[in-house]
């Protein structure tokens, strides 16, 4: 009984790291190839700096999320 | 407040002999918003007389200000007369004109030495006097590098007139060779088999002597060179501690004066009047039309238009006091449609407060606080940016004594203890998305039902929250969320599906595609929580390897301190430039994309200066 309950708390924790870490690994794709677009914007138009940071921030969200759902299945450990 | 500068539209006829008169007023008020006058049957008002003579003064003051390297604020802007200023410059640039001359002809002496010197210290090398090069009509000659270290058994198989003198140099050989004209062509030939690249030796020729005396000689001169060019130099700056303010207050109130003579352009005319429109903020129409009035001794016709299309209309936000900062946000993202909420002010208290409940850090507060006082003294120029951020300070001082969070250490027991409490923290987070996002919802519909209606209000904005409902009571007790009797259920299950088919009427199947992202919106605010958290397991961590050197004996304290330092400094950098965006991502995406589209155009009025921002 033991046991099992320690495999389960071990799957909630590569869980946990699964949701962070993809979550992360998500976003680093996604402003892998923003980042520098708004860079080439900002430095034709420095105005676009507003708008460039909402781009850059937006695929944030994904690694937020992991955060949230790695941090729910950690209370259930 | 929450709504752009009221604007209205003014337009402006009176006779040509006032125009003078009445620029000079606009320009002093500093309030009119000109609408360019596109030509139609009546012609583009002419410039002012002056335009010529202050354009051309103004071109030789900047550039006298560029040859004396001034730089620097005028004070306060006289008022000067033209022709006291044209008498006034020719002195001055005649003077600063000759010295720049000057300098510049001795710049060049140098630079040609500079050249001589590079030629002369190769031919010191080979014991060669520079004279030998001269052109002599029998025999030709040659400087340069050769990649062919035979070159002398080639130059020897073509003819016997010659004479050669090389030295190897890395992977080159340096080669003088002098060779009888007749044969120099052959010569040449051979040169450019062995890669030939020549060195002008044109200006070393007229120098008399042995190569190593003239070099000596160049030295001197150079010395004496740099002497003259450094006096010359001296007296610039001499010259402009003398006339900087002078130019200054001339280069100030000569631009003011060529944007006067250049206003017209921007009016219409007849033969005997001309005619202009402009926006001018409402609260103060009455004082400018006295204003001009006045100044063209009631000369002038007015007349107040309809505004017009929204998108014409020029925004000057209408902030005042603490939220007036705020613009900086308002400016980076875009500015307001004139129909449309400026949200400024509600940026002006959310964002400090996101940012401290992110943050949370009694000394981190303090630090960010006195950071960023210390930044604004420095530098005036970005003081919006840094009052922002000095409120944002406090603000994290205050939840840090809440959270009972001094450096990552919790000397006394908080309200919400961050490192354990996380579902707390979550409600907390997902909570304050509900009402943020809803309240964007509500200034969205009142902002839909103003301009189009009640029917696209409700269709647009209402839907969203309905939706929002529905899936509360319909899909909350299914994933055992919450939960409440069968009937709330089934409840749920019809708003939402009401909602689902008011917002398909508004938007269409991009509607239904779009559904997911009011969740997503709400549950983006958990980064309230996770980046908050983030940051404390830094400091924390950051502590706790500190700690565990410091208990390792009292050789491995500095250590400790130096790693505290460190990593503290770490911790407080990411907690300065992380909860600061995400903090103004929840207001630019979450928040705005309720009630807020943008792309308002600057009011721009003439004779007001731009305002200098850090950006």
């Amino acid at each position: 009984m033991a046991v099992e309950l320690a495999i389960g708390n071990g799957l909630l924790g590569v869980g946990a790291g699964l949701a962070l870490g993809l979550g992360a690994i998500g976003t680093g794709l996604a402003q892998q190839q923003i980042i520098p677009a708004v860079l080439g914007a900002i430095a034709e138009d420095p105005k676009m700096l507003g708008k460039g940071l909402f781009f850059i921030l937006l695929p944030e969200t994904l690694v937020i999320f992991g955060f949230a759902i790695a941090m729910i299945l950690i209370g259930k450990v | 407040m929450i709504k752009p500068e009221r604007m209205s539209k003014l337009f402006i006829v009176g006779p040509k002999s006032t125009l003078s008169n009445v620029v000079s007023t606009l320009h002093k008020l500093k309030a009119a918003h000109f609408i360019e006058h596109k030509k139609d049957e009546y012609d583009l008002c002419s410039p002012l007389e002056q335009l010529e003579k202050t354009s051309s003064l103004l071109v030789q003051t900047r550039s006298m200000i560029t040859h004396l390297n001034i730089s620097g604020e005028v004070k306060e802007t006289k008022e000067l007369k033209l022709d006291d200023l044209e008498k006034g410059l020719t002195d001055i640039k005649e003077n600063v004109n000759k010295h720049v001359e000057n300098i510049k002809s001795k710049e060049d002496e140098l630079s040609i030495i500079s050249e001589q010197k590079k030629i002369l210290k190769l031919l010191t090398m080979l014991d060669l006097s520079p004279s030998i090069f001269q052109n002599s009509g029998y025999i030709n000659s040659y400087l340069g590098y050769v990649s062919d270290a035979d070159i002398k058994e080639k130059i020897s198989s073509i003819t016997e007139n010659f004479e050669i003198f090389t030295m190897q140099e890395d992977k080159k050989t340096f080669v003088a060779l002098f060779v009888e004209a007749a044969k120099s062509e052959e010569a040449e030939v051979e040169l450019s088999n062995a890669n030939f690249s020549e060195i002008d030796t044109n200006s070393v020729i007229s120098l008399k002597g042995p190569a190593k005396e003239c070099f000596e000689g160049l030295i001197k001169n150079e010395g004496k060179m740099g002497k003259e060019i450094q006096a010359g130099k001296n007296t610039l700056k001499e010259l402009a501690k003398k006339h900087k303010s002078y130019l200054l207050g001339t280069e100030n109130f000569l631009s003011t004066e060529t944007d006067k003579a250049q206003a017209p352009l921007s009016f219409g005319s007849t033969k005997e009047t001309f005619f202009m429109s402009a926006f001018v903020p409402k609260k103060d129409i009455q004082s400018i039309r006295k204003q001009l009035q006045d100044s063209a001794s009631g000369n002038l016709y007015f007349e107040e238009q309809k505004l017009g299309d929204a998108e014409e209309i020029p925004i000057k936000l209408n902030n005042k006091g603490y939220t007036k900062q705020f613009e900086f946000f308002t400016n980076i993202y875009s500015l307001p449609k004139y129909d449309e909420f400026d949200p400024t002010s509600l940026m002006a208290y959310t964002f400090p407060i996101f940012m401290g409940f992110m943050l949370g850090d009694v000394a981190y507060g303090i630090i960010i606080a006195a950071l960023f006082y210390y930044l604004k003294k420095k530098f005036p120029v970005g003081s919006n940016f840094f009052n922002i951020m000095i409120s944002a300070g406090i603000s994290t001082m205050i939840f840090g004594i809440l959270f009972g969070e001094v450096l990552g250490f919790e000397p006394w027991h908080g309200l919400i203890v961050r490192t354990h409490d996380f579902d707390m923290l979550m409600a907390i987070a997902v909570i304050t998305g509900v009402v943020h996002v809803n309240f964007g919802l509500l200034l969205g519909f009142i902002l839909e039902f103003k301009n189009h209606g009640i029917w696209q209000a409700i269709t647009h904005k209402m839907s969203w929250v309905l939706i929002q409902i529905g899936a509360l009571l319909f899909i909350g007790p299914l994933m055992g969320l919450v939960s409440f009797p069968e009937l709330h259920s089934e409840i749920g299950m019809w708003v939402l599906l009401v909602g689902i088919f008011l917002l398909y009427k508004a938007e269409g199947f991009i509607g239904i595609i779009e559904l997911p992202t009011i969740i997503s919106h709400i549950l983006s605010y958990a980064r309230l929580m996770a980046v908050g958290l983030a940051s404390v397991f830094i400091a924390v961590m950051v502590n706790q390897f500190a700690t565990f050197l410091f208990h390792k004996g009292i050789l491995f304290i500095p250590l400790a301190l130096i790693a505290l330092i460190i990593g503290q400094t770490f911790a407080l950098a990411l907690g300065i430039l992380s909860p600061s965006l995400h903090s103004v991502r929840l207001h630019y995406v979450e928040f705005f994309t309720k009630f807020y589209s943008g792309g308002g155009k600057e009011f721009s009025a003439f004779g007001a200066e731009k305002e200098k921002s850090i950006l």
